[in-house]
């Protein structure tokens, strides 16, 4: 290889003159803090939250400590700005599937509200492993035809246009019948390195209502919390839980 | 993805994850139409499998990570259908069950999680193993998950090209229909043959239909079991004592590796080397096997003359008037053959030095307990079993029996060859019309010589029972493919007295079917419904079998309560009863003189100009069935530190006077055949010697097996002697090859340069002192934790509650690998074949290494297991920019991986080379990603990893601590290597807690911590020295 090759051709000195430009200017960005507004959501924990709670907040809400400097690992558990990896974590825990609101539609409309509220059921009457394993779990199909085997669709209630229309408790009949799982489609989406073990924050007094808002209430089920890691610390922080990495990551 | 674009040989076919299809060998139109019950699509959210629920539900991290990016608005959690009893999800079910990879009989424990097996441990209960488990035996998960199994039954076509599926009740109504047939009354069945209830099932079979039976056993350990009953009067083969010994001299039997039960034995062994007088063992064998690195003094006899040094030694002994106790009869005999002995020629025949040979005498004199042994290649010879009777007579004089050898609780062996010589002559002859044949595989597991698979064409109908497409299946015209063990019913005897019981730990991932299910149907469709027994099914065969042992054993509780204790425990295992009366029978004199009269070296060929071809099996390929699971490629044989290729070992002087050099392919040949291989110089064999590794050299099997290396047995002439494989039988002629060795060496030094980094204390000559305060060799420097704590600069850590850590005894590491396959199955280490390992980009967390030190006469061998230190003063922590890597309250270095950018800094600055980085995504041919473990992330490019000190099994038992509002109590946490180890070198706990098992071991004398009085990285793993006795 010669000297002439190595130098590059004169397109390539140009990209590489931008790409100083561009190293420039996000540099610039940095110190004005624009990405930070941008990011925002994903990298201050506490201050958004705190404004868009729902009313379920608690009182230690109003007790709430600012983060100490040392609190824990570098930059008080956030990813940081020069932090390259930025991008994948937006990318894949980005604002439209991570954010607060996302309500998916259901293969049933199942209705909480309807369980929970009116006819008084425990949580743990379906979500039965909560306490036992780190996964809540999905009911079994068996468990909600325990009760369905018997309980039919309410005719009044039952107002349909189309008569071939089934019913909600009719789907779930059929996929009893054809002895298929429930699609559900997930509400709460942990990425796949975070380690959370339901039993564990159950057992310390943890209740439901504190990550997954007032299910009682939601006839679809909604997310409430943003579960992102910032999220996660201000509780572990606050009640004096491990924040180290290795307990949640693995 | 980006790792296709390099993938070349078929072995990198991991990486680009289309290979799901199977491969027929010949036939590649077969792929799309088998692969039925495997694939689904996994986009497809309407049609949901059973797998595809669980891989939602269960292991969806697991397998989201692997996919890469799924869009998370879509992701479904699937419930469970019916609720099960017991299972809990999230939480994993462990069934007991036994192992089957070899006749050694090991109890294993199998965790399943969502109904998929993903890691095998062993059963402590298990009188065999007691808690380890070997590599092979690891690996039997991707045997369950080869993505080359055969996934339905299949026929071969009228043109003979290829297969078409069929469905089970068609194949099994065609076969009945010719068992049937008087027209077709000649049959025959070659299975494994040792006792078990398919065993007992196949000889009602064949006892049904009039059929010939052969047993195939690659390693049936018949020569040792007659020389025990020829000489002590017993049956089968007789319980080595190995940790009542204090001296073992050993004739090639490799003990610690592949002969016989290399768990039990390396289990007894290493404590037999952590005793107070530690174990010296001697061991002759002209090439360093795994034993013999092991050993204290390890003596390079020429081939085939371990008969010569075992009759030395006896008229020695015999000279020093030994054996009092023995009857009249046998001294004198012994004394007859003796008195013949010419000592001078034995010696010389056998090259070893006579001043050595005195030593070892007189090590047997003096010692209390002392135990010869020789199996392996050596009793595969025609003088096999001469040497196998001596070394039994020698144990006689010195008086073993009833010490460290037990005639009680006998060892079922294997069956002899003969019978199967015969059956191949009768097939080739054209006298066999069908043929039904097991997963034995002797097309590939015997030599090219023996003509099988000629034999096997001559025949009009095979019907294969075998779920893999081996070199015997291919020829087959019938493939029924059966469940591996972990899907199937049975029992294993491998001792008298201990029963175990395999059961199906899930549902099969194919559509294969047990092998005693089969048979039953199949005579049940022939009319002939007694083979059974009168049971409806093999479940209930099994059971009705386990009926009668508990009516013979006689115990209080009812049979079904003994049953389910079984299932649960994995067998039933009866106390052990002594027997020591001998009954000396004269037959075994006999066979000495016979072997006296024969030619002193019976290996055929040129000496001058040829070299004796000494296959041995390895702890990583055995007999070759291990080959299509990519563990047992990557992991680097322990000794030779190769990986994804066969080698030839030859001495460098040989080679030399050859005209040889490293990176040579050199090729073998013979009358019988020939073969190409890497060229691997080591001065430790013999200069008459051309080692080469069994089990390589697949011509199909599957894409991790096929093709790599090659089969040292088309080399082997046709010659069974006593029932045995005659191994070392031939010599060969070995020139250049053709083309450049691609042999990929993970060995970076073969000399520790003098860092001490694997110690080896030197016992005194004579007798060992307590406690071992060894003198310490030199170039080790005086530096030891402990002796001197060296001043620090900077505050230190703090560890409130718990400070892991883990130690590793040097004296009782074999270096057999088990811990890293335990590595490889526990932590979804992913596996980047042989390109990638020859970059240095292997991805292992925990790696043996190998160590030769001082000079070729008195050398010694180490091996270092080494993985993340979880340093207390990490060079690793402070440069990596992102805090990514970092120094925990628990005393461990925590790898957070989505924190991680790949800087590699970390990696630079360690000083042990423990992190390994990801250039590559890797993906895993469906279903071989059903082995991942859940609770540990698979992780993506671009990221360092390393060792945890399993952190996941970490944070379960503080789970479970907390429930029950404890601490985690010491033995609670066993990372998977220190579960596994077979000879119990590893421990692993809380450093702060002064009365746990690893801070005992950790203020022992012989503790040392590697390189940390150099560097002061103050690390959590604590090595003890090894224990090696000086030559006299």
């Amino acid at each position: 290889m010669n000297n002439r090759t190595r130098r590059g051709s004169p397109l390539r000195r140009a990209w590489l003159g931008i790409s100083v430009y561009k190293a420039v200017i996000l540099l610039i960005c940095g110190f004005i803090g624009l990405p930070q507004s941008f990011f925002s959501d994903y990298l201050s924990s506490s201050d958004v939250l705190a404004q868009n709670q729902p009313t379920t907040s608690t009182s230690a809400e109003s007790s709430r400590t600012p983060l100490s400097k040392d609190a824990g690992v570098w930059n008080n558990g956030q990813a940081a700005l020069w932090d390259l990896n930025i991008i994948d974590h937006f990318r894949l825990f980005g604002a439209t599937e991570r954010s607060k609101g996302h309500q998916p539609e259901q293969p049933i409309n199942f209705s909480h509200k309807r369980h929970v509220s009116e006819l008084k059921m425990e949580c743990q009457f379906c979500h039965w492993s909560v306490a036992k394993s780190a996964f809540a779990a999905i009911p079994e199909v068996e468990t909600c035809i325990g009760c369905h085997g018997v309980i039919v669709p309410d005719p009044k209630l039952a107002t349909k246009s189309d008569p071939n229309q089934k019913t909600e408790i009719e789907k779930l009949k059929d996929y009893y019948a054809r002895s298929e799982p429930i699609p559900w489609i997930k509400v709460h989406v942990m990425p796949d390195h975070v380690r959370f073990n339901h039993k564990r924050h159950v057992k310390a007094g943890v209740s439901c209502h504190e990550c997954h808002g007032q299910v009682p209430e939601m006839d679809v089920v909604e997310r409430v919390s943003s579960m992102k890691m910032g999220w996660c610390l201000d509780c572990h922080r606050q009640r004096g839980a491990s924040i180290d990495c290795s307990t949640c990551h693995k | 993805m980006s790792a296709e674009g390099t993938s070349e040989s078929n072995k990198e076919g991991l990486m680009s994850g289309n290979l799901v299809d199977l491969k027929s060998g010949k036939d590649g139109s077969l792929g799309g139409k088998v692969n039925t019950t495997g694939a689904t699509n996994a986009s497809s959210s309407n049609n949901v499998s059973r797998r595809r629920f669980l891989q939602i539900l269960g292991s969806a991290p697991v397998v989201g990570a692997a996919a890469g990016c799924t869009d998370q608005n879509t992701q479904q959690v699937l419930p469970y259908v019916n609720r099960f009893d017991q299972q809990i999800v999230g939480e994993s079910v462990w069934y007991n069950t036994t192992c089957t990879e070899c006749s050694a009989g090991c109890g294993i424990q199998v965790r399943t999680a969502e109904g998929r097996a993903i890691k095998i441990e062993g059963n402590v209960a298990n009188p065999i193993n007691k808690g380890g488990v070997c590599a092979i035996g690891h690996s039997a998960l991707q045997h369950l998950y080869d993505p080359d199994r055969v996934r339905q039954p299949l026929k071969r076509r009228a043109d003979g090209k290829g297969f078409d599926p069929i469905s089970w009740d068609q194949a099994i109504k065609e076969i009945s229909q010719r068992l049937s047939d008087p027209d077709l009354s000649k049959r025959a069945f070659i299975d494994g043959g040792r006792a078990s209830a398919i065993t007992d099932l196949v000889t009602n079979f064949s006892k049904a239909f009039a059929i010939k039976r052969a047993s195939f056993d690659f390693n049936p350990n018949v020569v040792e079991a007659k020389a025990a009953e020829l000489v002590f009067g017993s049956k089968g083969l007789p319980t080595y004592v190995f940790d009542q010994a204090d001296l073992v001299v050993n004739f090639g039997a490799g003990f610690l590796e592949s002969w016989v039960s290399p768990v039990e034995y390396a289990r007894a062994f290493a404590k037999a080397k952590r005793a107070d007088h530690p174990v010296r063992l001697v061991h002759f064998e002209p090439r360093l096997s795994l034993t013999a690195a092991n050993a204290d003094h390890w003596y390079c006899n020429k081939p085939d003359s371990e008969l010569s040094i075992a009759l030395a030694i006896l008229k020695l002994l015999n000279e020093r008037r030994l054996g009092e106790a023995l009857s009249e009869g046998v001294s004198s005999s012994i004394s007859a053959i003796v008195s013949k002995l010419d000592l001078e020629r034995l010696i010389s025949q056998s090259g070893i030095e006579f001043s050595k040979l005195v030593t070892v005498v007189e090590y047997l004199a003096q010692a209390k307990n002392s135990l010869v042994l020789a199996g392996g290649v050596p009793t595969s010879g025609e003088k096999g079993l001469a040497l196998a009777v001596v070394v039994n007579l020698i144990n006689l004089l010195l008086g073993n029996v009833g010490k460290t050898i037990m005639l009680s609780g006998a060892r079922a062996v294997g069956s002899s060859l003969d019978p199967l010589l015969e059956l191949t002559q009768q097939m080739l002859k054209g006298q066999i019309q069908t043929l039904f044949i097991d997963g034995s595989n002797p097309v590939f597991k015997l030599p090219a010589s023996f003509e099988i698979s000629y034999a096997l064409k001559r025949v009009e109908t095979v019907v294969s029972f075998s779920s893999h497409m081996d070199e015997s299946t291919v020829l087959a015209h019938y493939i029924l493919p059966t469940n591996t063990t972990l899907e199937s019913w049975g029992d294993v005897l491998a001792l008298e007295g201990v029963y175990s019981l395999t059961q199906p730990v899930m549902k099969p991932v194919f559509d294969t079917r047990d092998l005693g299910e089969v048979l039953i149907l199949i005579a049940k469709a022939a009319g002939k419904s007694e083979v059974a027994e009168g049971q409806s099914n093999f479940y209930n065969f099994v059971k009705a079998r386990w009926q009668g042992f508990h009516a013979k054993l006689g115990l209080a509780i009812d049979f079904e309560r003994f049953w389910l204790e079984c299932l649960e425990r994995g067998g039933y295992y009866e106390p052990r009863k002594d027997r020591i009366r001998v009954d000396v029978n004269n037959k075994a004199f006999e066979i000495v003189t016979q072997a006296l009269k024969s030619e002193a070296v019976s290996i055929a060929g040129d000496a001058h100009s040829e070299l004796v071809v000494y296959p041995f099996a390895s702890v990583r390929s055995f007999d070759g069935g291990s080959a299509n699971r990519p563990w047992m490629q990557e992991i680097p044989d322990p000794l030779s530190q190769t990986v994804w290729d066969a080698w030839a070992e030859i001495h460098p002087d040989t080679a030399k006077a050859k005209g040889l050099a490293a990176g040579d392919m050199i090729n073998i040949k013979n009358y019988h055949g020939a073969v190409d291989l890497p060229i691997y110089l080591t001065p430790h064999l013999h200069k008459d010697v051309v080692a080469v590794p069994l089990g390589y050299g697949h011509t199909d099997y599957g894409r991790y097996a096929k093709e790599v290396g090659a089969n040292v047995l088309s080399l082997i002439p046709k010659q069974v002697n006593n029932g045995t494989l005659g191994l070392l039988s031939v010599r060969a002629s070995v020139t250049r090859g053709r083309g450049r060795s691609t042999l990929v060496n993970v060995q970076g030094s073969d000399s520790q340069l003098g860092r001490g980094l694997a110690r080896t204390a030197a016992l005194g000559a004579v007798a060992a002192h307590d406690g071992h305060d060894a003198d310490h060799g030199s170039g080790h420097g005086s530096a030891h934790a402990g002796h001197h704590e060296p001043k620090q600069m900077y505050e230190q850590r703090e560890h409130p509650l718990y400070k892991w850590g883990l130690s590793v005894d040097l004296a009782s590491c074999t270096g057999c690998s088990a811990c890293v396959a335990a590595c490889y199955a526990e932590n979804n280490i992913g596996i980047v074949g042989k390109k990638l390992m020859d970059q240095g980009r292997e991805l292992s967390w925990l790696r043996i290494e190998r160590y030769y030190d001082g000079s070729a006469d008195e050398m010694s061998v180490s091996f270092l297991p080494m993985m993340c230190q979880h340093c207390g003063n990490a060079p690793c922590e402070p440069v990596c920019p992102v805090y990514a890597t970092y120094h925990n309250e628990e005393g461990m270095n925590v790898m957070v991986y989505n924190r991680c950018v790949g800087t590699r800094y970390c990696s630079n600055n360690c000083s042990y080379k423990v992190r390994r980085f990801n250039w590559y995504e890797l993906s895993y041919p469906e279903p071989l990603n059903w082995q991942l473990n859940p609770d540990v992330t698979p992780r993506v490019t671009g990221i360092m990893e390393k060792c945890t000190f399993c952190v996941q099994r970490i944070l379960q038992a503080k789970d479970k601590a907390k429930d029950e509002g404890r601490m985690v109590r010491d033995g609670d946490v066993k990372p998977a290597c220190v579960q596994s180890c077979p000879s119990e070198a590893m421990a692993f706990g809380n450093l702060n807690d002064p009365d746990s098992k690893v801070s005992k071991l950790a203020k022992s004398k012989r503790a040392y911590k590697v390189l940390d009085h150099h560097i002061n990285t103050q690390p959590a793993v604590t090595y003890l020295e090894n224990v090696k006795y000086k030559e006299a």
